[in-house]
Protein backbone atom coordinates (compact mmCIF):
# COMPACT_ATOMS: atom_id res chain seq x y z
CA UNK A 1 0.00 0.00 0.00
CA UNK A 2 0.95 3.60 -0.44
CA UNK A 3 2.33 4.23 2.99
CA UNK A 4 4.62 1.29 2.53
CA UNK A 5 7.46 3.60 1.63
CA UNK A 6 7.60 5.01 5.13
CA UNK A 7 7.13 1.52 6.45
CA UNK A 8 10.15 0.23 4.58
CA UNK A 9 12.23 2.88 6.28
CA UNK A 10 10.73 2.04 9.62
CA UNK A 11 11.46 -1.61 9.01
CA UNK A 12 15.11 -0.74 9.01
CA UNK A 13 14.55 0.63 12.50
CA UNK A 14 12.66 -2.56 13.46
CA UNK A 15 9.45 -0.83 14.49
CA UNK A 16 7.40 -1.39 11.38
CA UNK A 17 3.74 -2.27 11.63
CA UNK A 18 3.42 -2.15 15.41
CA UNK A 19 1.73 0.78 17.06
CA UNK A 20 4.21 1.97 19.62
CA UNK A 21 2.20 3.31 22.60
CA UNK A 22 3.94 6.68 22.60
CA UNK A 23 3.57 7.06 18.85
CA UNK A 24 0.69 9.51 18.95
CA UNK A 25 2.74 12.61 19.46
CA UNK A 26 5.82 11.31 17.65
CA UNK A 27 5.79 12.01 13.94
CA UNK A 28 6.70 8.97 11.91
CA UNK A 29 9.92 9.04 9.98
CA UNK A 30 9.05 11.37 7.12
CA UNK A 31 8.92 9.97 3.61
CA UNK A 32 12.23 10.26 1.85
CA UNK A 33 12.39 13.40 -0.25
CA UNK A 34 11.56 12.91 -3.90
CA UNK A 35 15.00 14.29 -4.71
CA UNK A 36 16.67 11.52 -2.69
CA UNK A 37 14.68 8.80 -4.42
CA UNK A 38 15.30 10.22 -7.89
CA UNK A 39 19.01 10.57 -7.12
CA UNK A 40 19.22 6.97 -5.87
CA UNK A 41 17.26 5.64 -8.86
CA UNK A 42 19.62 7.51 -11.19
CA UNK A 43 22.45 5.67 -9.50
CA UNK A 44 20.72 2.37 -10.31
CA UNK A 45 18.99 1.69 -6.97
CA UNK A 46 15.98 -0.50 -7.83
CA UNK A 47 14.50 -0.17 -4.32
CA UNK A 48 14.39 3.62 -4.76
CA UNK A 49 12.63 3.12 -8.09
CA UNK A 50 10.08 0.80 -6.43
CA UNK A 51 9.50 3.48 -3.79
CA UNK A 52 8.86 6.07 -6.53
CA UNK A 53 6.40 3.66 -8.16
CA UNK A 54 4.56 3.03 -4.87
CA UNK A 55 4.35 6.74 -4.22
CA UNK A 56 3.03 7.86 -7.61
CA UNK A 57 1.19 4.82 -8.99
CA UNK A 58 -2.18 5.76 -7.39
CA UNK A 59 -1.95 9.16 -9.12
CA UNK A 60 -1.09 7.66 -12.51
CA UNK A 61 -3.83 5.04 -12.13
CA UNK A 62 -6.43 7.68 -11.23
CA UNK A 63 -5.54 9.83 -14.25
CA UNK A 64 -5.70 6.84 -16.62
CA UNK A 65 -8.97 5.64 -15.11
CA UNK A 66 -10.71 8.90 -15.97
CA UNK A 67 -10.12 8.25 -19.66
CA UNK A 68 -12.11 4.98 -19.54
CA UNK A 69 -9.73 3.10 -21.81
CA UNK A 70 -10.01 -0.62 -22.46
CA UNK A 71 -8.01 -2.68 -19.94
CA UNK A 72 -5.36 -3.46 -22.60
CA UNK A 73 -5.00 0.20 -23.59
CA UNK A 74 -4.88 1.31 -19.95
CA UNK A 75 -2.10 -1.21 -19.28
CA UNK A 76 -0.16 0.05 -22.30
CA UNK A 77 -0.48 3.64 -21.14
CA UNK A 78 0.62 2.75 -17.62
CA UNK A 79 3.64 0.86 -18.92
CA UNK A 80 4.54 3.67 -21.33
CA UNK A 81 4.37 6.30 -18.57
CA UNK A 82 6.84 4.42 -16.35
CA UNK A 83 9.16 3.59 -19.24
CA UNK A 84 9.14 7.29 -20.14
CA UNK A 85 10.01 8.20 -16.57
CA UNK A 86 12.90 5.73 -16.62
CA UNK A 87 14.28 7.36 -19.76
CA UNK A 88 13.53 10.82 -18.37
CA UNK A 89 15.22 10.32 -14.97
CA UNK A 90 18.52 11.90 -15.96
CA UNK A 91 16.76 14.89 -17.51
CA UNK A 92 14.40 15.54 -14.63
CA UNK A 93 15.48 19.01 -13.50
CA UNK A 94 12.88 19.57 -10.84
CA UNK A 95 11.86 16.38 -9.00
CA UNK A 96 9.12 18.31 -7.16
CA UNK A 97 7.34 18.72 -10.48
CA UNK A 98 7.19 14.93 -10.82
CA UNK A 99 3.48 14.50 -9.90
CA UNK A 100 2.52 17.04 -12.56
CA UNK A 101 4.86 15.49 -15.12
CA UNK A 102 3.46 12.00 -14.49
CA UNK A 103 -0.18 13.12 -14.55
CA UNK A 104 0.34 15.06 -17.77
CA UNK A 105 2.28 12.25 -19.47
CA UNK A 106 -0.39 9.68 -18.49
CA UNK A 107 -3.15 11.89 -19.82
CA UNK A 108 -1.38 12.66 -23.10
CA UNK A 109 -0.56 9.00 -23.74
CA UNK A 110 -4.14 8.04 -22.90
CA UNK A 111 -5.48 10.59 -25.38
CA UNK A 112 -3.10 9.21 -28.00
CA UNK A 113 -4.61 5.73 -27.48
CA UNK A 114 -8.10 7.16 -27.83
CA UNK A 115 -7.14 8.80 -31.13
CA UNK A 116 -5.57 5.58 -32.39
CA UNK A 117 -8.75 3.66 -31.60
CA UNK A 118 -10.84 6.37 -33.23
CA UNK A 119 -8.79 6.08 -36.40
CA UNK A 120 -9.51 2.34 -36.53
CA UNK A 121 -13.23 3.04 -36.61
CA UNK A 122 -15.11 4.07 -39.72
CA UNK A 123 -15.61 7.82 -39.78
CA UNK A 124 -19.19 8.84 -39.20
CA UNK A 125 -19.56 12.18 -41.00
CA UNK A 126 -22.73 13.05 -39.10
CA UNK A 127 -21.63 12.02 -35.63
CA UNK A 128 -19.06 13.13 -33.18
CA UNK A 129 -15.63 11.81 -34.06
CA UNK A 130 -14.99 10.10 -30.77
CA UNK A 131 -16.14 10.15 -27.22
CA UNK A 132 -13.41 10.54 -24.68
CA UNK A 133 -15.92 9.81 -21.92
CA UNK A 134 -14.23 12.54 -19.97
CA UNK A 135 -15.52 14.95 -17.42
CA UNK A 136 -16.34 18.35 -18.85
CA UNK A 137 -13.29 20.02 -17.38
CA UNK A 138 -10.14 17.90 -17.85
CA UNK A 139 -7.93 20.61 -16.35
CA UNK A 140 -9.96 20.52 -13.15
CA UNK A 141 -9.81 16.70 -13.15
CA UNK A 142 -6.00 16.85 -13.18
CA UNK A 143 -6.03 19.40 -10.37
CA UNK A 144 -8.34 17.11 -8.33
CA UNK A 145 -6.08 14.10 -8.87
CA UNK A 146 -2.99 16.11 -7.91
CA UNK A 147 -4.76 17.32 -4.79
CA UNK A 148 -5.58 13.73 -3.84
CA UNK A 149 -1.90 12.94 -4.26
CA UNK A 150 -0.98 15.86 -1.96
CA UNK A 151 -3.46 14.54 0.63
CA UNK A 152 -1.79 11.12 0.59
CA UNK A 153 1.58 12.77 1.12
CA UNK A 154 0.04 14.81 3.95
CA UNK A 155 -1.29 11.63 5.58
CA UNK A 156 2.22 10.21 5.64
CA UNK A 157 3.35 13.21 7.69
CA UNK A 158 0.92 12.43 10.52
CA UNK A 159 1.95 10.54 13.64
CA UNK A 160 1.09 6.88 13.20
CA UNK A 161 -1.83 6.78 15.64
CA UNK A 162 -3.55 9.78 14.15
CA UNK A 163 -3.16 8.37 10.66
CA UNK A 164 -4.48 5.00 11.85
CA UNK A 165 -7.48 6.71 13.39
CA UNK A 166 -8.34 8.55 10.18
CA UNK A 167 -7.94 5.37 8.12
CA UNK A 168 -10.27 3.47 10.48
CA UNK A 169 -12.83 6.27 10.31
CA UNK A 170 -12.66 6.11 6.51
CA UNK A 171 -12.91 2.32 6.37
CA UNK A 172 -15.73 0.73 4.44
CA UNK A 173 -17.43 -1.14 6.03
CA UNK A 174 -17.05 1.21 9.01
CA UNK A 175 -15.03 0.26 12.07
CA UNK A 176 -17.02 0.74 15.28
CA UNK A 177 -15.93 3.28 17.87
CA UNK A 178 -15.52 0.42 20.36
CA UNK A 179 -13.10 -1.32 18.06
CA UNK A 180 -11.20 1.88 17.30
CA UNK A 181 -10.97 2.51 21.02
CA UNK A 182 -9.64 -1.01 21.63
CA UNK A 183 -7.19 -1.00 18.73
CA UNK A 184 -5.70 2.41 19.46
CA UNK A 185 -5.97 2.17 23.25
CA UNK A 186 -7.79 5.48 23.54
CA UNK A 187 -11.16 6.15 25.25
CA UNK A 188 -14.20 6.33 22.96
CA UNK A 189 -14.79 9.88 24.09
CA UNK A 190 -11.47 11.09 22.75
CA UNK A 191 -11.99 9.73 19.22
CA UNK A 192 -13.85 12.85 18.07
CA UNK A 193 -11.35 15.35 19.50
CA UNK A 194 -8.42 13.26 18.20
CA UNK A 195 -9.97 13.24 14.74
CA UNK A 196 -10.33 17.03 14.86
CA UNK A 197 -6.67 17.40 15.89
CA UNK A 198 -5.55 14.99 13.18
CA UNK A 199 -7.43 16.92 10.49
CA UNK A 200 -6.04 20.19 11.79
CA UNK A 201 -2.53 18.74 11.60
CA UNK A 202 -3.28 17.52 8.09
CA UNK A 203 -4.27 21.04 7.02
CA UNK A 204 -1.01 22.45 8.28
CA UNK A 205 1.11 19.61 6.85
CA UNK A 206 4.00 20.44 4.59
CA UNK A 207 2.36 18.60 1.66
CA UNK A 208 -0.90 20.57 1.88
CA UNK A 209 0.80 23.88 2.51
CA UNK A 210 2.93 23.19 -0.55
CA UNK A 211 -0.22 22.36 -2.44
CA UNK A 212 -1.94 25.59 -1.38
CA UNK A 213 1.14 27.39 -2.66
CA UNK A 214 1.17 25.62 -6.04
CA UNK A 215 -2.52 25.16 -6.81
CA UNK A 216 -3.24 28.78 -7.84
CA UNK A 217 -0.58 28.36 -10.54
CA UNK A 218 -2.45 25.41 -12.00
CA UNK A 219 -5.26 26.77 -14.13
CA UNK A 220 -7.23 24.12 -15.99
CA UNK A 221 -5.34 23.11 -19.08
CA UNK A 222 -2.24 25.05 -18.13
CA UNK A 223 -0.20 21.92 -17.59
CA UNK A 224 2.35 22.64 -20.28
CA UNK A 225 4.62 23.92 -17.54
CA UNK A 226 5.30 20.31 -16.58
CA UNK A 227 6.40 19.23 -20.00
CA UNK A 228 10.04 19.35 -20.90
CA UNK B 1 -11.56 27.86 12.56
CA UNK B 2 -12.41 24.36 11.38
CA UNK B 3 -16.15 23.97 11.42
CA UNK B 4 -17.52 20.44 11.35
CA UNK B 5 -18.56 21.03 7.73
CA UNK B 6 -14.93 21.66 6.84
CA UNK B 7 -13.94 18.47 8.62
CA UNK B 8 -16.58 16.46 6.76
CA UNK B 9 -15.44 17.88 3.45
CA UNK B 10 -11.85 17.03 4.22
CA UNK B 11 -12.83 13.50 5.24
CA UNK B 12 -14.59 13.08 1.89
CA UNK B 13 -11.51 14.25 0.02
CA UNK B 14 -9.41 11.89 2.11
CA UNK B 15 -11.74 8.98 1.34
CA UNK B 16 -11.31 9.65 -2.38
CA UNK B 17 -7.52 10.05 -2.07
CA UNK B 18 -7.03 6.87 -0.05
CA UNK B 19 -9.49 4.97 -2.26
CA UNK B 20 -7.18 5.63 -5.21
CA UNK B 21 -4.52 3.58 -3.42
CA UNK B 22 -6.67 0.46 -3.27
CA UNK B 23 -7.74 1.02 -6.89
CA UNK B 24 -4.26 0.12 -8.19
CA UNK B 25 -4.24 -3.33 -9.83
CA UNK B 26 -1.25 -5.50 -8.85
CA UNK B 27 -0.18 -6.14 -12.44
CA UNK B 28 0.14 -2.38 -13.02
CA UNK B 29 2.52 -2.14 -10.07
CA UNK B 30 4.56 -5.06 -11.43
CA UNK B 31 4.73 -3.48 -14.89
CA UNK B 32 5.76 -0.12 -13.40
CA UNK B 33 8.51 -1.71 -11.31
CA UNK B 34 9.77 -3.80 -14.23
CA UNK B 35 10.17 -0.66 -16.36
CA UNK B 36 13.36 0.10 -14.42
CA UNK B 37 15.19 -2.78 -16.12
CA UNK B 38 15.04 -0.73 -19.36
CA UNK B 39 17.09 2.07 -17.92
CA UNK B 40 19.92 3.28 -20.12
CA UNK B 41 22.38 5.88 -18.96
CA UNK B 42 21.93 9.43 -20.17
CA UNK B 43 21.73 8.90 -23.90
CA UNK B 44 20.75 11.33 -26.55
CA UNK B 45 17.15 10.75 -27.59
CA UNK B 46 15.69 10.75 -31.06
CA UNK B 47 12.91 13.16 -30.18
CA UNK B 48 9.42 12.75 -31.60
CA UNK B 49 8.83 15.54 -34.11
CA UNK B 50 5.49 14.48 -35.49
CA UNK B 51 2.81 11.84 -35.11
CA UNK B 52 -0.08 11.82 -37.57
CA UNK B 53 -2.36 10.92 -34.65
CA UNK B 54 -1.77 14.44 -33.39
CA UNK B 55 -3.39 16.01 -36.44
CA UNK B 56 -6.08 18.34 -35.21
CA UNK B 57 -8.61 17.32 -37.82
CA UNK B 58 -10.04 13.97 -36.77
CA UNK B 59 -11.72 13.43 -40.16
CA UNK B 60 -8.40 13.78 -41.98
CA UNK B 61 -6.81 11.55 -39.38
CA UNK B 62 -9.48 8.93 -39.92
CA UNK B 63 -8.98 9.06 -43.68
CA UNK B 64 -5.30 8.17 -43.43
CA UNK B 65 -4.64 4.48 -43.83
CA UNK B 66 -1.26 4.60 -42.21
CA UNK B 67 0.06 6.35 -39.16
CA UNK B 68 3.31 8.22 -39.72
CA UNK B 69 5.79 9.33 -37.09
CA UNK B 70 9.01 11.30 -37.31
CA UNK B 71 11.95 11.39 -34.90
CA UNK B 72 14.95 13.64 -35.01
CA UNK B 73 18.18 14.57 -33.35
CA UNK B 74 21.27 16.46 -34.55
CA UNK B 75 22.03 15.35 -38.08
CA UNK B 76 19.82 12.27 -37.98
CA UNK B 77 16.17 11.57 -38.54
CA UNK B 78 13.93 8.53 -38.59
CA UNK B 79 10.58 8.31 -40.34
CA UNK B 80 8.25 5.43 -39.68
CA UNK B 81 4.91 4.33 -41.11
CA UNK B 82 2.62 1.94 -39.32
CA UNK B 83 0.43 -0.16 -41.61
CA UNK B 84 -1.51 -2.81 -39.73
CA UNK B 85 1.02 -4.68 -37.64
CA UNK B 86 3.95 -3.81 -39.94
CA UNK B 87 6.28 -0.88 -39.64
CA UNK B 88 8.27 0.56 -42.51
CA UNK B 89 11.08 2.84 -41.49
CA UNK B 90 13.76 4.96 -43.08
CA UNK B 91 16.80 6.52 -41.49
CA UNK B 92 17.65 9.77 -43.24
CA UNK B 93 20.74 11.96 -43.36
CA UNK B 94 23.13 9.31 -42.06
CA UNK B 95 24.74 6.02 -42.92
CA UNK B 96 23.19 3.62 -40.48
CA UNK B 97 25.02 0.63 -38.98
CA UNK B 98 21.94 -1.06 -37.55
CA UNK B 99 18.41 -0.54 -36.28
CA UNK B 100 17.33 -2.14 -33.00
CA UNK B 101 13.66 -2.70 -32.16
CA UNK B 102 13.05 -2.95 -28.42
CA UNK B 103 9.85 -4.29 -26.93
CA UNK B 104 8.86 -4.90 -23.33
CA UNK B 105 7.15 -8.13 -24.39
CA UNK B 106 9.64 -9.41 -26.96
CA UNK B 107 12.99 -7.98 -25.91
CA UNK B 108 15.53 -6.40 -28.28
CA UNK B 109 16.27 -7.44 -31.80
CA UNK B 110 18.37 -6.07 -34.57
CA UNK B 111 16.79 -5.68 -37.96
CA UNK B 112 18.48 -5.50 -41.38
CA UNK B 113 18.65 -2.08 -43.06
CA UNK B 114 19.22 -1.63 -46.80
CA UNK B 115 21.61 0.84 -48.38
CA UNK B 116 18.91 3.53 -48.47
CA UNK B 117 18.39 3.21 -44.74
CA UNK B 118 15.07 1.42 -45.18
CA UNK B 119 13.85 -1.39 -42.93
CA UNK B 120 10.60 -3.24 -42.29
CA UNK B 121 9.52 -5.21 -39.22
CA UNK B 122 6.43 -6.72 -37.66
CA UNK B 123 5.74 -4.44 -34.73
CA UNK B 124 5.58 -6.11 -31.34
CA UNK B 125 2.50 -5.30 -29.28
CA UNK B 126 2.67 -2.82 -26.41
CA UNK B 127 5.33 -0.15 -25.85
CA UNK B 128 8.26 -0.25 -28.31
CA UNK B 129 11.19 1.98 -29.15
CA UNK B 130 13.65 2.09 -31.99
CA UNK B 131 17.39 2.46 -31.68
CA UNK B 132 19.47 3.73 -34.59
CA UNK B 133 23.21 3.09 -34.50
CA UNK B 134 25.32 5.51 -36.50
CA UNK B 135 29.11 5.67 -36.13
CA UNK B 136 28.85 3.25 -33.23
CA UNK B 137 26.51 5.50 -31.26
CA UNK B 138 23.03 4.14 -30.49
CA UNK B 139 20.30 6.74 -30.27
CA UNK B 140 16.81 5.73 -29.24
CA UNK B 141 13.30 7.04 -29.74
CA UNK B 142 10.99 7.48 -26.76
CA UNK B 143 8.73 4.55 -25.89
CA UNK B 144 5.56 4.56 -27.94
CA UNK B 145 2.61 2.22 -28.48
CA UNK B 146 2.06 1.34 -32.14
CA UNK B 147 -0.01 -1.83 -31.79
CA UNK B 148 -2.19 -2.43 -28.72
CA UNK B 149 -1.01 -5.01 -26.23
CA UNK B 150 -2.81 -8.23 -25.35
CA UNK B 151 -6.02 -7.97 -23.37
CA UNK B 152 -5.23 -8.41 -19.69
CA UNK B 153 -6.94 -7.85 -16.32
Amino acid sequence: MYLGVGCVRLQVMKVCGVGVPSAEETPMTPLPEVEELVEAARAGDAAAWDALVDRYLPLVTAVIRRLRLSPADADDVNQTVWLRLVEHLDRLREPRALPGWLATTARNEGLRQIRRRARDLPVDPGGSTFDTAEVSDPGQALVDDLKSHALREAMSELPEKRRELLLMLLADPPVSYDEISARLGIPRGSIGPTRARALEQLRSSRALRGWAHEAPALPGGGFDVFLD
Amino acid sequence: MSSSTDDEGLMEELARAMGQVTDVPDHRREAARAAFSWRTIDEELLALTHDSLELADAAVRGALDVRTLGFETDGLSLEIEVDGDRVFGQVLDAEVDEVVVESVDDGSRTTPVDSSGIFSVVVPAGPVRFGVRVDGLLRRTPWIVLVPGPQTG
